[in-house]
């Protein structure tokens, strides 16, 4: 048995050359590696729906075995490419269930998911200029760490406010107020283009 | 700024921003505290079970053996099928938490190598509150036994030495009567 087959966690960089020769055990090296956290985050997005956790794990998958040509190293690890891919894969599956009324939701789906289901459609045409994310982009980075994570926790994972507080340990309704203030704050600034 | 347009547009930032450790974080946690639970758990019921604690005392099983030598081969049949019972207890229990355990343990090493965004903190086990204690029980004891001797050892001491201070010039006196009868 090859140390590639063995039970080795391969560096990125292996698995990465791996799929780019097209080599399925990249594949599954990928899985062995990462997905427990893609699950854990998925579970975070879509609640209890193991199907769809699992379509979009697999997905997720797919995605980076098609275009692991795009993956630029530089920018950012794999794991922050897979959990960009996992993340849009869920919301978009979220997307299709404010599509099908009919579908019953999760009680173990979080308030902002929740609300992303009801309203998602609201915004749907909105396209938004290289300019706009670069800005948004800026006005994030510029925030406070604290801050920052409350607004990637909240609107990238949307993580419920409980599940923030509990992990910054600060109260649900501390949570609230300050996404509330850096919201409005972020408006503000966005309208200004002050960055 | 609208919510569900801010999920929208957010999902599009530059990876580089993204570069967050937000969810491992949160899984370790989640990992630890539920091996923590585990754990005492298991810790609980070998102490509380007393089903579990007589099988587990195996002197007590030889010195019953002995006692019991007397009486039909059946009793002695049934104690070594006891015994065998409780080793097979044992042994699974050990193997299947010490297995649980390293697997979590090397999954949260493993997957945590990727250096560019890592968590700066260190997990070690004894720093995250997880309560591995009890295989340290019997050192602790013996800490314990140790300090409480050096503890008493001190105040004895500078009891002594407070007396000697205050009734220095009463020792001197003393002294001299002694050297006075003399």
């Amino acid at each position: 048995m090859s140390v590639l087959e063995g039970g080795l966690n391969l560096k990125d960089e292996a698995i990465i050359d791996l799929i780019y020769e097209k080599n399925e055990l990249g594949l599954s090296k990928l899985a062995d590696k990462y997905e427990k956290l893609l699950i854990h985050i998925a579970k975070t997005i879509l609640g209890s729906r193991s199907r769809d956790i699992e379509e979009c794990v697999n997905d997720t998958y797919l995605k980076i075995w098609n275009h692991i040509e795009q993956y630029d190293m530089e920018k950012a690890s794999l794991k922050t490419y897979l959990k960009i891919i996992l993340r849009n894969t869920a919301i978009n599956k979220l997307r299709d269930l404010s599509r099908r009324e009919e579908s019953e939701l999760p009680d173990d789906i979080s308030d902002i998911a929740k609300y992303y289901i009801d309203n998602s459609q609201n915004v749907e045409g909105k396209v938004f200029s290289k300019e706009n994310i670069k800005q948004l982009s800026n006005i994030i980075g510029h925030l406070k760490e604290i801050d920052k994570e409350l607004v990637i926790r909240k609107y990238f994972y949307l993580q419920s406010s409980k599940d923030i507080a509990k992990s910054t340990k600060m109260t649900v309704t501390a949570v609230d107020s300050r996404l509330s203030r850096l919201r409005t704050k972020m408006k503000k600034e966005f309208e200004k283009g002050i960055y | 700024m609208d919510e569900a347009l801010l999920i929208n547009i957010i999902g599009q930032l530059s990876p580089e921003l993204l570069q967050d450790n937000y969810m491992e974080k949160d899984m370790k946690k989640g990992i630890l505290s539920f091996l923590g639970i585990v754990l005492k758990k298991i810790i609980k019921q070998q102490n509380g079970n007393s089903f579990f604690q007589s099988l587990s005392n195996k002197n007590e099983y030889e010195k019953s053996s002995e006692q019991d030598n007397r009486e039909s081969d059946s009793r002695k049949d049934s104690i070594e099928t006891g015994k065998t019972y409780h080793n097979n207890i044992v042994e699974y229990g050990n193997k299947h938490i010490m297995e649980s355990l390293k697997n979590h343990i090397d999954y949260l090493n493993t997957d945590t190598s990727d250096t560019s965004t890592e968590d700066k903190e260190d997990y070690n086990l004894n720093t995250r509150g997880l309560s591995i204690s009890i295989f340290k029980k019997n050192i602790r004891n013996l800490i314990k036994v140790i300090s409480g001797i050096a503890a008493t050892f001190v105040v004895i001491l500078s009891i002594i030495i407070i007396l000697i201070v205050r009734h220095k010039s009463g020792i001197k006196l003393f002294k001299k009567r002694i050297q006075v009868i003399y």
